[in-house]
């Protein structure tokens, strides 16, 4: 241990990456299996559950390397001597490697650059105007510039989750469209037989029930406050094809493949 | 290449059971493949193919040997010959623009006279296929072949471990004579060979070994045992090799009253 150089505390940081490390590459494994395993692909919910639980591992992978970022960027990491360096060589190449490889530092300093001629972005880059925004870029700090780009992700982030929130809680049960609600769900053609606008409409009333009287909001009285007078056009059925009123025996079987071998009767 | 098949013709009104059925037994939905396919007759007297193809239209040896294999037939007889675009009706059908065919992708393809049938419902014949990059109708003209018609092959098909089971519905193209049509019709505006849209199906299995001939019974074998399952859905017809006659030499028979 001693030998190592690290404290008690760094040496569990180093532990629980290699954890992490392991517990994804076993989730990456197990998804592997399923979809080699099962003839058909595996159900799209499995799928799914198998990609939240790889996108958790990752996330604990980077939430461990944030912490740790100052320890893991001054530790030296040597293999053990029995470690099969001659047949593992590339592994150990990859591991060993300190700095970023090619391509990702290509685009590291892509991003500084981009950075550094950006204005300051936000509300006061706005206000700064058109002409004064490239001295003003220079000047100011990008850390700052970090941080307001910070921000905005931030807030469209939260923005995007509120509006996800809003259409699970009042929206998803909702079969129709705005521009639908807009033309009345009574003329919607929904291809189906069943008589859909009732079932929705029962729908909406079991709801009224539900709130016990709070249903004095916007938009669920429309619909059912006047059943009277809702037009209901029904689809007409689709025409039939003309084969099913063809009695014809139509072409003997040879006719068509001698047409079919040879393009056409003659030559 | 050698081929193998059972014919039965379905009804149009039996088609989604059919379907229903084979998707059931295969463990797939039906591909549906449109084909675009233009005849080219070979030259009244046999003359193989005299010219050699540049590189740039066959660059793979493979199909080199494939074109030098045609030639050793058609220096035999010579034959009416396929060449197939896949289409799709959304894309290809009822545009302005003219395609140039031979800027496209097609398989050349050529059947021979089927075997002997010896009373078994199997049709057995050599068959050729050549993918071209492009070039292919040129490269045919160029060789002495004349264009004489085009057909329109409407396909559902369905995969069981080596078995293809294919459903096909033919349609005319409108009149253009001496050469291809330059627009597709709307695919709704297409007129279908059979009035009563009847549809072809074909049970095959490909031997790709050629002059191996236990690989074509023990091929034969395994046909007549999936006819044994299928028997009791589609009725097989034994149809007369005649009917898929492509040599140009022999009189033509007059379809519908069958060979004489």
């Amino acid at each position: 241990m001693s030998s190592l150089g690290l404290s008690q505390e760094e040496l569990k940081s180093v532990e629980q990456t290699r954890q992490r490390l392991s517990q994804l590459s076993s989730s990456l494994n197990s998804l592997k299996n399923d979809v080699f395993m099962s003839n058909l692909l595996p159900k799209i919910d499995s799928l799914q559950a198998s990609a939240d639980i790889l996108n958790h591992n990752v996330h604990a992978i980077l939430e461990i390397l944030a912490q740790n970022n100052a320890l893991f960027s001054r530790v030296a990491v040597h293999p053990s001597t029995n470690f099969p360096g001659r047949t593992q060589e590339n592994i150990l190449l990859q591991l060993l490697r300190k700095k970023p490889e090619p391509d990702v530092e290509a685009k590291i300093d892509k991003g500084r650059e981009t950075l550094a001629t950006m204005s300051l972005p936000g509300n006061a880059a706005q206000m700064g105007g058109g002409g004064g925004a490239a001295a003003a870029a220079a000047a100011v700090n990008p850390r700052d510039k970090e941080a307001a780009l910070g921000d905005i992700w931030g807030n469209t982030r939260n923005s995007c989750q509120e509006r996800i929130a809003e259409y699970v809680v009042n929206e998803e049960g909702d079969y129709f469209t705005a521009e639908e609600h807009d033309i009345g769900i009574e003329n919607v053609r929904t291809g189906l037989q069943r008589n859909f606008e009732d079932e929705y409409e029962d729908d909406d009333e079991d709801m009224e029930d539900d709130e016990a009287g709070a249903g004095a909001g916007a938009g669920a009285g429309a619909n059912s406050a006047e059943p009277d007078l809702m037009i209901i056009d029904r689809p007409p059925p689709p025409p039939a094809p003309a084969v099913s009123t063809q009695e014809v025996e139509g072409a003997t079987l040879e006719t068509i493949l001698r047409l079919a071998t040879r393009g056409r009767f003659a030559g | 290449m050698h081929e193998l098949f059972l014919t039965a013709s379905v009804r149009p009104g039996e088609f989604d059971t059919a379907c229903a059925i084979l998707q059931g037994l295969s463990w797939m939905t039906a591909r549906r493949t449109i084909y675009r396919i233009l005849f080219f007759a070979g030259q009244p007297q046999p003359k193989g193919l005299p010219k050699a193809l540049h590189p740039s239209v066959l660059p793979r040896q493979q199909e080199k040997q494939m074109w030098g294999d045609l030639n050793k037939q058609l220096l035999r007889s010579s034959y009416i010959l396929q060449a197939t675009y896949e289409v799709a009706p959304e894309v290809d059908f009822g545009k302005e623009n003219t395609v140039d065919l031979n800027r496209l992708p097609a398989t050349l393809r050529w059947t021979d006279l089927p075997d002997p049938l010896r009373d078994s419902p199997i049709t057995s014949r050599k068959k050729i296929e050549i993918p071209f990059p492009h070039g292919l109708p040129g490269s045919l003209l160029a060789n002495g072949h004349t264009y004489t018609n085009e057909l329109i092959q409407e396909s559902y098909s369905f995969n069981r471990g080596d078995l293809e089971i294919v459903l096909s519905r033919y349609y005319h193209l409108p009149d253009s004579p001496g050469r291809p049509i330059a627009h597709l019709p709307p695919w709704v505006d297409l007129r279908p060979v059979d009035p009563a849209q009847k549809w072809v199906l074909n049970v095959k299995l490909n031997v790709t070994e050629d002059g191996q001939p236990e690989k074509l019974t023990k091929a034969n074998e395994e046909l007549m045992r999936n006819k044994a399952e299928f028997d009791k859905l589609f009725d097989f017809k034994v149809v007369d090799r005649r009917i898929f006659d492509t040599r140009i030499a022999p009189p033509p028979i007059i379809p519908g009253r069958g060979p004489q």
